[in-house]
């Protein structure tokens, strides 16, 4: 064999398992970035589903209104979610039969909902403003709409 | 000879991309990190506060420090009547 080809085979070898290496590396942290990525989108709209409850729980307390959030989903009041009624109220009738005198009432015996689908990409929740849930009419312990 | 010694340059500069791996002693960032900070400075920013951690934290663009960064999250939250925008950033040593 020609003097030198042996170590020049040999650093062949061993430049490319390197850059193997190199390669596997980065794209170990290629998929770690991308899995965070997606982690982020589904908190994002967790969150988004979450401060819609937080501020529609504000808006019934204070007389606010929720169009705000038309852009950010399919806002539907008075919606049937698992246990809630389909009452077909509009936010202002959903808002003045279930907060009276600063408390949240039932309507009348079935609970009620204000709902927001969320999409943010590709990651879907609902956030949900339900009203209480009225059993006993003659208990002074709940609150039930009249 | 010179083919050989050519062509072993050549294997050297293949070499590269190691050696940065090698000599770039930072990690890379942890983005789910940031973003529960964030989240976590935009809930407080909801009820009034604003944080005042290790890590940067923008309300409507108004730092909390000043800082370098590689990676900031922003998000949004509606309070007070508007949206607010909230971003978290580690700042590098």
């Amino acid at each position: 064999m020609r003097r030198g080809v042996f170590a020049l085979t040999l650093f062949l070898l061993l430049s490319t398992a390197l850059v193997n290496l190199y390669a596997a590396y980065l794209s170990l942290v290629r998929a770690s970035l991308s899995y965070q990525g997606q982690m982020m989108d589904a908190d994002e709209s967790f969150y988004l589903a979450r401060n819609f409850e937080f501020d529609a729980r504000r808006m019934i307390a204070t007389g606010g209104n929720l169009s705000h959030w038309r852009s950010k989903g399919n806002l539907s009041f008075g919606s049937a979610y698992d246990s809630c009624v389909q009452t077909g109220l509009s936010w202002d009738e959903f808002r003045n039969r279930t907060f009276r005198g600063g408390h949240f009432l039932a309507l009348g015996f079935a609970p009620a909902c204000v709902t927001l689908e969320v999409d943010y990409k590709n990651f879907k929740t609902l956030g949900v403003l339900k009203s209480p849930l009225c059993i006993n009419t003659s208990s002074r312990l709940l609150s039930c709409s009249p | 000879m010179r083919g050989f010694f050519a062509l072993e340059l050549l294997l050297v500069a293949l070499l590269l991309p190691y050696w940065l791996y090698l000599f770039d002693v930072s990690p890379p960032p942890v983005l789910r990190e940031v973003e529960v900070y964030a989240q976590d400075a935009a809930q407080l920013a909801m009820y009034g506060y604003r944080p005042n951690g290790t890590l940067a934290v923008w309300v409507d663009g108004v730092p909390s420090r000043a800082c370098a960064y590689r990676f900031r999250y922003c998000t949004w939250r509606y309070f007070e009547g508007g949206e607010h925008q909230i971003c978290a950033a580690e700042c590098l040593p």
